[in-house]
């Protein structure tokens, strides 16, 4: 069995950022992680990380991926099953491995939230999306639907312009929310029209998506419904280590990313750090503070820094 | 410690964003910069025999055979491993006819053995570093699964086609090309080929594809989004 300081549980900002300071702190740590890179990789731009003016989602996390592999910190790409503690270590089972490790930080992010409306499963990979930079292409010269308000749904509406005839902005709340300059683009793009205060209750069609059913009754005729309504944090090993949740839903930290269990830490978008303000920025300033503190608290107890066996 | 690597999948995370700028609609006398050259050198040198990577063009032209060319010749110049044949599929019928050419441009990668990996389209954006690793992956033997996928791979008895329509600007399709890659490597039952569906649309929507990555078994079973290596085999198993 592998045996390490630290395992990273995550692949995003977070946790790549955590591996690089792992490996200057010459901890002997590991990442496990679905999908190196992270949601971060579906942005179709980013404007605000400092340095690099505007850039990709996916070029991004391709530098952070570059800068993580000239630390050579091991990267295992496997879902997480479950997470146990044993003594003084804890041990990650993986579909055909297990992982021991003294300290465990948890950076597994967010997953899409759904709308949990009549036909949005039925309908998926038929119309209805969760990616629009894998699949506004399918759309040139028709009429889609982005469902939300956020930046998310603003760049979703912005890139899907540049391609379909029409777009549609459907949002809950009487205005957009998020950055001023996406809120702009959009309200001033002769090509997207914002349906406020409206709700989707149904994804309609036969063999694809036809249209979109609202709460006030009200029919629209699209070929497609991007679905932007935010995220809902992936808790991974919560229940089975123990670990605080808020009402919110995401891991509880301290200003060192500590959870309520020992040795046990979170950082970026599944906990509640950084006051709730959930920024690639953040993320990988939240991985980088739980590693000086893991590194600290080893400091403190003496550990001698566990190798391999 | 149990390498990353998953029998086959050769991760490099060094190319990410190259090729991007050949996604345009021209025809360059360039793609690759000089730094990417340098980096893709690099990576190939990790190349064990030689690579025959046969480009299957059209006389009559099309979207983007050009490039493709482009990009491939200056592949072909960054290792000694690797030859760049060209083939028009109307001067070389037997040629298009052996490999099952359907669409140009078509890119088949040819090893010590032929895996079987096949690929339409211009190799842009995020599609270069599977089609890479394919290279590299075909430079050496048929390596061996874990045990217990190499039982499921040894009950595929017949032949089984993968299609896996992407987008150059999908960041989960590479990992669903490598996926598939690397059953096509370790099973002689196994083919795969990936279409850029936003060159080939008419192809597209004869699949019914409006999400990508959409993965396609024999024409037969049919499933969106990215599909994990272990519970694939169980996909390659039933559909063969």
């Amino acid at each position: 069995m592998d045996v390490f300081d630290v395992a990273i549980l995550g692949g995003g900002p977070a946790g790549i950022s955590a591996g690089i300071y792992a490996a200057r702190f010459k901890l002997n740590a590991v990442i496990i992680t679905n999908s190196l890179g992270g949601t971060a990789q579906t942005a179709h731009l980013i404007e605000n990380y400092p340095g690099y003016g505007v850039i990709s989602g996916f070029e991004l996390m391709q530098k952070f991926k570059d800068h993580l592999k000239s630390f050579e910190v091991p990267v295992i790409e496997k879902h997480v099953y479950s997470a146990s503690k044993e003594n003084d270590f804890f041990k990650i089972k993986l579909i055909d491995q297990e992982v021991k490790a003294r300290y465990i930080l948890i950076a597994t992010g967010t997953k899409r939230r759904k709308l949990g409306v009549p036909g949005e499963a039925q309908f998926y990979g038929k119309g209805v999306s969760y990616c629009v930079t894998c699949d506004a292409f399918f759309y040139r010269d028709k009429t889609v639907a982005v469902v939300g308000g956020s930046d998310a749904a603003n760049m979703a509406a912005i890139l899907l312009a540049s391609m379909a005839k029409k777009v549609y902005v459907i949002y809950r709340k009487e205005k957009l929310r998020g950055e001023l300059v996406w809120i702009e683009r959009v309200i001033t793009n002769p090509k997207i029209e914002v349906l406020y205060n409206s709700n989707v209750i149904e994804i309609k069609g036969k063999d694809f998506v036809e249209g979109v059913k609202l709460e006030d009754g009200r029919e629209i005729s699209v070929d497609g419904v991007f679905v932007e309504i935010g995220s809902i944090p992936e808790c991974c090993c919560a229940n089975d280590l123990g670990i605080e949740i808020n009402q919110k839903g995401y891991m509880q930290v301290d200003s060192s990313q500590k959870t309520n269990i020992d040795r046990v830490y979170a950082a970026g978008d599944v906990t509640s750090g950084s006051n709730g303000f959930q920024q690639i920025v953040t993320a990988a300033s939240e991985g980088v503070i739980a590693i000086k503190s893991i590194f600290d608290d080893m400091e403190k107890s003496k550990v001698t820094l566990w190798k391999k066996e | 410690m149990e390498k990353r690597i998953k029998f086959g999948i050769i991760c490099l995370m060094l190319i990410g964003t190259l090729l991007m700028a050949g996604c345009n609609e021209s025809n360059p006398d360039k793609i690759l910069s000089e730094s990417d050259k340098t980096e893709i050198k690099k990576i190939l040198s990790n190349m064990d025999g030689r690579v025959d990577i046969l480009l299957f063009t059209s006389q009559s032209g099309c979207f983007s055979c050009s490039k493709t060319e482009t990009l491939m010749k200056e592949l072909d110049g960054l290792s000694d491993k690797v030859a760049l044949k060209t083939y028009d599929t109307e001067k070389n019928k037997d040629m298009a006819t052996k490999y099952n050419i359907e669409l140009v441009p078509a890119i088949v990668v040819v090893g010590k053995e032929d895996y079987g990996i096949k690929h339409y389209g211009f190799p842009g954006g995020k599609e270069f570093n599977p089609l890479i690793e394919a290279v590299i992956d075909s430079s050496r033997s048929r390596p061996r699964a874990p045990e217990e996928i190499e039982r499921k791979i040894k009950s595929i008895t017949n032949p089984v086609e993968v299609k896996i329509f992407v987008t150059p600007t999908c960041p989960y399709c590479p990992d669903m090309v490598r996926v598939a890659n690397a059953y096509a490597i370790v099973s002689d039952k196994v083919s795969t080929v990936t279409i850029m569906s936003n060159e080939f649309e008419d192809y597209s929507k004869k699949y019914k594809i409006s999400a990508v990555p959409t993965t396609i078994i024999n024409d037969t079973f049919k499933k969106e989004g990215k599909i994990e290596i272990e519970e694939f085999i169980n996909y390659l198993v039933v559909s063969s």
